[in-house]
């Protein structure tokens, strides 16, 4: 038998010599104060029934060998010490003589008490830190989005005339309809021309406004009732452009970026619609003059909806140089000797000062706006950096009105695990930084990481979603920004290339066999195409009036098909909308010039 | 002299398992030998003496059993105060023996002890020659 077995079962017999402690330890036989030392001993050490009985018969056997020295119990009493600290120290001493799976059971008992006690008071100071945290406002996006308004003096500014002018249509809609849908191939011109004439005083207006240096929009959270009533009576829809949800009041001192209203939006664009109708009047009774002021007006509303800088505001810039480029293409196609090389040259030059695709999509309101939601969440300590606060949560939940219930009591749990506001900030941040470098990488060249991937990166889980709740909240698509970029700048490139052929043509008396012969005495390089990078083909082949010429690009399919244009206003649409996954009906290039034009039902049909 | 209440942490465990070295004992036995032999320097009260037997036997080094005392005499209620006219009566006793863990035990600390009263000798903090009864 080896020495642990044998000390093993020296174990057992004791063990079963405890359990079987004899009763006749003698308690009772001893002087009551030593009775009441063992009683006290054995109760407040909290020990096991036969624990306690062998506790109890060992210090009474003890008691008794004193006493059968001739020890007194007053001595022995005082030789014993404390009871209490005895009670204590047997206690210990006991529960180390317990067997292992008590021992494992009692220390993870204690591991669960102790973590139940540090997460009740992690709890209790996260609730306090909640509910005592105050956001601070440290900027005013008012005040950041009227700057530019601001700056310009009050002759300056050219909104208050765009206003003026669009309350002074009289017009149904119907009427606005005819006008603002009007093609330069229509037959109803005859009709168009009393309506334009009836507008003829708002049309003179927009270009006073589209000639003055700047929009001098100043931003509110107040609703423009006329605009309102206007908008609603020519387009049959209220239409004032805000992201705040209708329960969320603004804040008069400080109004939230959210509770801004870009009033100005549907007017100022319903006012390009107008100046395009009666470019197309112009055009088709031969005034250059009046097709020149409504060409350069129209550039000059694109420029002017950017301010406010956000990025609604960008798309609506975008929309306006997108007609505006269809059309003075249509114009060369069908009267191109109409205007001198002076205002070709003039138009091209406007053209071509709207920037780069970084000018056309603007991401600094959203950042602006994303900013103004953090000061107005989170706490700030100066460093960039806060935590979620009680009235952030009463904000965010207002806000972020996407049906899902956020009780202030579910928000502030859910703020343990939310990330700081420097974590958010950044996560943000790098969101829109990846969004705005991607903006100014041509679409054939792919994108390794878009903003979309990188925003997906951080709300992949539920725990990433909640962690970056604000940025899964507030962040927008931003992939599409890339293509609307490059959509319009491929387009005005186009357009700036049709220009320089007609002047080609001009100069030489025939259009170039060669594309690149205009460049670089009428163009510095040509336009590419955005499915390949190549420049746009270009074919010289004869049109309906003599010498002209097809210049397309590949489009979506990346196909060249020979320059077949599309025969559907959906195709058209299609093949020239890189990001988006539309299936075409027949193949097809986007063809840049001539414009493809389509029957009257199948347009209307689109 | 009674010794600090840290030396005595270390030195308390040393003398029982040495006690017990030599014979199996109980509690009261074990305070009066250690208070008889070391002339009261490392006296303890039952408060300390009993929670430490019950550490050992925790650890293994000793190890307890129920005896009947044949020697023993339970006092008459009627002279509790004079226990030498006591009727003798058979009872129990706690006794306590040294496991081989606990030898192992004891030799190691001994060593230690020694090498220590070396070093407090040679330091000049201990100048008088280990008593008989200790040293062996």
């Amino acid at each position: 038998m080896s020495r642990q077995d044998s000390a093993a079962d020296s174990k057992i017999a004791a063990n079963q010599a405890l359990a079987t402690t004899p009763e006749s330890a003698g308690v009772a036989q001893l002087p009551a104060p030593l009775r009441a030392v063992i009683a006290t001993v054995c109760k407040r050490a909290r020990l096991w029934k036969h624990e306690r009985a062998d506790v109890e018969a060992e210090l009474a056997a003890h008691f008794h060998d004193g006493l059968a020295q001739g020890t007194v119990p007053e001595k022995l009493l005082a030789d014993f010490g404390d009871p209490k600290a005895a009670a204590k120290l047997i206690r210990r001493g006991k529960i180390r003589n317990r067997p292992l799976w008590w021992q494992v059971q009692h220390r993870l008992g204690q591991a669960i008490a102790c973590l139940l006690v540090l997460v009740i008071v992690l709890a209790a100071i996260h609730t306090i830190r909640f509910y005592t945290g105050r956001p601070t406002l440290a900027f005013r996006p008012l005040d950041v989005l009227n700057k530019d308004a601001a700056a310009l003096a009050e002759g300056d500014r050219a909104w208050p005339e765009y206003r003026a002018a669009y309350l002074a249509l009289d017009l149904d809609q119907d009427q606005f309809n005819a006008l603002t849908e009007l093609e330069p191939d229509a037959s109803n011109l005859a009709e168009v021309r009393q309506l334009l004439d009836r507008a003829a005083a708002s049309i003179a207006r927009i270009r006073s406004a589209a000639a003055r240096p700047g929009m001098g929009y100043v931003a509110s959270i107040g609703d423009d009732e006329e605009l309102a009533i206007k908008s609603a009576i020519l387009t049959g829809s209220v239409c004032l452009v805000s992201s705040s949800p209708g329960q969320m009041k603004p804040d008069p001192e400080n109004p939230e970026a959210m509770a801004i209203l870009l009033s100005h939006l549907t007017p100022v664009r319903s006012c390009a619609r107008l100046l395009r109708a009666d470019a197309i009047a112009a055009l088709h009774a031969a005034d250059a003059a009046r097709l020149h002021a409504d060409l350069t007006a129209l550039l000059a509303v694109a420029r002017h909806v950017r301010s406010p800088d956000t990025y609604i505001s960008s798309l609506v810039s975008v929309a306006v140089v997108t007609m505006t480029c269809d059309l003075i293409r249509d114009v060369l196609a069908m009267n191109p000797a109409l205007l001198s090389d002076d205002k070709w040259t003039d138009i091209a030059h406007r053209l071509a000062a709207l920037g780069g695709p970084i000018d056309f999509v603007s991401l600094r309101g959203e950042r602006l706006f994303f900013q103004d939601t953090l000061q107005r969440l989170y706490t700030d300590d100066g460093n960039g950096n806060g935590r979620l606060t009680a009235a952030g949560s009463d904000y965010f939940n207002k806000t972020a009105s996407l049906g899902v219930d956020r009780t202030n009591a579910g928000m502030l749990v859910a703020s343990a695990f939310l990330a700081n506001r420097k974590q958010v900030t950044q996560a943000y941040e790098s969101i829109m930084d990846r969004a705005e470098s991607s903006i100014a990488v041509p679409l054939w060249i792919p994108v390794k990481e878009s903003a979309d991937i990188v925003l997906e990166r951080y709300t992949r889980t539920a725990l990433q979603r909640l962690r970056y709740m604000p940025v899964a909240v507030f962040a927008p698509a931003l992939d599409r920004a890339r293509y609307a970029a490059h959509e319009v700048v491929s387009n005005r490139d186009a357009t700036l290339a049709v220009i320089a052929l007609e002047l080609h043509r001009r100069r030489t008396g025939a259009f170039p066999d060669a594309i690149d012969a205009i460049i670089p005495g009428l163009l510095p390089t040509l336009p590419l195409d955005n499915a390949d990078g190549q420049p746009l083909r270009y074919r010289r082949q004869p049109g309906p009036k003599g010498d002209s010429y097809l210049l397309y690009a590949l489009g979506t399919d990346l196909r060249d098909d020979g320059g077949t244009p599309a025969t559907h206003p959906t195709d058209a649409a299609s093949i020239r909308a890189f990001g988006r996954s539309h299936k075409l009906q027949k193949p097809c290039d986007d063809v840049i010039f001539p414009r493809p034009r389509f029957p009257r039902a199948a347009a209307s049909g689109s | 002299m009674k010794i600090e209440r840290e030396l005595m942490r270390g030195a308390g465990p040393v003398a029982v398992l040495k006690l017990l070295n030599r014979r199996d004992m109980y509690g009261y036995e074990l305070v009066e030998a250690i208070s008889e032999r070391t002339e009261g320097a490392l006296s303890m009260g039952q408060s300390t003496l009993y929670p430490m037997l019950y550490n050992l036997e925790a650890q293994g080094f000793i190890e307890g059993y129920w005896q009947e005392a044949a020697d023993a005499q339970t006092p008459s209620k009627q002279s509790r105060q004079s226990s030498a006219r006591d009727k003798p009566a058979s009872r129990d006793r706690k006794y306590y023996r040294l496991t081989d863990k606990g030898k192992k035990r004891l030799a190691d600390d001994s060593k230690q002890w020694e090498a220590v009263i070396r070093a407090m000798k040679a330091l000049g903090v201990a100048t008088l020659a280990l008593p008989r009864s200790v040293a062996t």
